[in-house]
């Protein structure tokens, strides 16, 4: 059954005439016998080409990296192979899709829907929904704690954060914080978690073990997305209302504030920690700013509306999810040039780091 | 014309309909479309680029005022009923064909409004494709329940009311007129 959906799914998206048929084929009650074996003959072959696919990737699956991008108005999570920039799969998941993380050992992405009031699991192997975690308030961030044990849920309107474990998605802490708690991040130790909470102005530092706020960090105003370098040692929360970011040095605290473009949303750091990419959701672009200089290195015009951004540092590509134009940005970190543009699913948004190394 | 201003009357008024049983998240909303003009590209983007004029094509807006505030270009649209929209201008783009604006503040039962139009080339010579994208937040943005009027149902019935209108009597203008 679930096999059966699977492929029904990827007939959708591809829009094959052959495959339509099958589908009608199926909804009409009387069949002859011809239809049937002809029917059978065509899935068959639709499953062992789709069987030898999935071979193929699990085969090469060590290098494999892939995009999972949420897209809001179309209850869908688009997969992007990060290599061919082609999108892979298209899976449906619950009412408007917001949050992502992914948990690469585990195999799985983590999907929070905001009128679902739930966050779908999805097992990446297959792209398929495997769980679905209920959730009573409107989980908007989701960040994976490294050693992929936790699951961190922002519930936006009931002011708190969720700690979900991985293994047992029954089993949930949760913790009060400030007002609309929306980004989260978590140091490479597991254990610290950064919060953004957008009404308060601030990050709140938690303690994972207690669940304590350990102090607070003021920001910028209306702080969103939020970021870890890969070594922890920097934090950047995004300030939609005064377009800055706020770069917090989390072993000094020192914090300095920098302007960026037009509604700020969301940010990523360079692999080498000299970088910072953020998404400029009024202005369509994306500002590469150099961190110790302060200065925009430069400014690159992506697509509609772009939020979500995440690097994949293998392949040198960032990718940007554009809620206005429906589809997602790629831009070769080399060169800082956009490279192409993949159409997803509308309202894409992909709030939260977004890249399978599978 | 008077369908517009029914419209956005209907939206305030009837959001008893639109109960929303669900929790609505902090959802972005997005209107989206798209009219096919008989008329060349240049003809049709000299009337979407006209800030100050709104009036020359939206049969919902009366006047249009514009003003200059240091390096911001603003326009105040009055409308039929007497209601008034103050618009920032972000930016037009000749190259493009594309015009940003935002709604600083309005009569209109939403937040947070910024949209686009932007002027293609047809598929045939000598037709336009026009594109009106709006993303705006309803007037409630917080807990559940929505009070009636401020809700997502409110806040699109009438930017599709607006944007369809708009669009309709912008083919006319264009196709008509020299």
């Amino acid at each position: 059954m679930m096999q059966f959906f699977h492929i029904s799914s990827i007939i959708e998206s591809n829009h094959l005439p052959d495959s339509q048929l099958i589908l009608k084929a199926m909804k009409t009650k009387k069949r002859n016998f011809t239809r049937i074996s002809s029917l059978i003959t065509l899935s068959s072959l639709i499953l062992s080409t789709l069987s030898c696919s999935t071979d193929v990737n699990s085969n090469v699956s060590a290098s494999q990296h892939y995009a999972y991008i949420t897209n809001q108005g179309a209850n869908t999570v688009s997969v992007i192979n990060t290599r061919s920039n082609q999108v892979t799969d298209t899976i449906h998941v619950g009412k408007a899709p917001v949050g992502v993380a992914v948990a690469s050992q585990l195999k799985r992405a983590y999907i929070s829907n905001v009128e679902s009031q739930d966050i779908s699991v999805i097992n990446t192997r297959n792209n398929s929904v495997i769980d679905t975690i209920k959730v009573n308030g409107a989980p908007v961030g989701l960040a994976i704690s490294p050693n992929e044990k936790t699951l961190y849920a922002a519930d936006w309107f009931n002011n708190r954060v969720l700690a979900i474990s991985t293994d047992a998605t029954k089993t949930v802490r949760e913790l009060s914080i400030g007002e609309a708690p929306a980004g989260l991040a978590i140091s490479p130790d597991n254990q610290t978690l950064y919060i953004t909470n957008r009404d308060s102005n601030d990050v709140a530092v938690i303690d994972t073990e207690t669940l304590r706020v350990k102090h607070r960090i003021q920001v910028g105003k209306h702080p969103f997305g939020i970021t870890l370098s890969t070594s922890g040692k920097l934090l950047a929360s995004v300030n939609v209302q005064d377009d800055t970011v706020s770069i917090i040095n989390t072993e000094t605290n020192n914090i300095e504030s920098m302007k960026v473009g037009y509604h700020p949303y969301c940010a990523a750091f360079s692999a080498d920690e000299k970088t910072l990419y953020v998404t400029n959701t009024q202005d369509d672009s994306v500002t590469v700013l150099d961190i110790a200089s302060k200065k925009t290195i430069t400014t690159i015009n992506v697509g509609s509306t772009p939020e979500g951004i995440s690097i994949d540092h293998t392949n040198h590509r960032t990718y940007v999810a554009n809620w206005g134009s429906n589809n997602v940005s790629v831009i070769d970190t080399n060169t800082n040039q956009l490279l192409t543009t993949i159409n997803t699913g509308e309202k894409s948004r992909a709030f939260g780091q977004f890249i399978l190394k599978q | 014309m008077k369908k517009i201003l029914a419209l956005i009357a209907l939206g305030l008024t009837t959001s008893l309909v639109s109960m929303s049983a669900s929790a609505h998240g902090p959802s972005p909303l997005k209107v989206d479309k798209s009219v096919t003009i008989k008329a060349e590209p240049a003809k049709v983007w000299a009337l979407v680029k006209d800030f100050g004029n709104m009036q020359k094509w939206h049969p919902a807006v009366t006047n249009t005022k514009l003003e200059k505030k240091g390096e911001d270009t603003f326009r105040t649209l009055t409308l039929k009923d007497g209601g008034t929209i103050l618009e920032k201008l972000r930016s037009a783009d000749e190259a493009d064909m594309k015009i940003r604006y935002e709604i600083v503040s309005s009569v209109l039962p939403l937040t947070d409004y910024n949209a686009y139009i932007v002027v293609k080339k047809g598929a045939n010579p000598g037709e336009s494709t026009v594109q009106w994208v709006g993303r705006f937040y309803r007037l409630y943005k917080l807990n559940p329940p929505i009070p009636a009027g401020q809700d997502d149902e409110t806040a699109l019935n009438a930017i599709n009311g607006i944007y369809d209108a708009g669009l309709a009597n912008l083919k006319k203008v264009a196709e008509s007129s020299k």
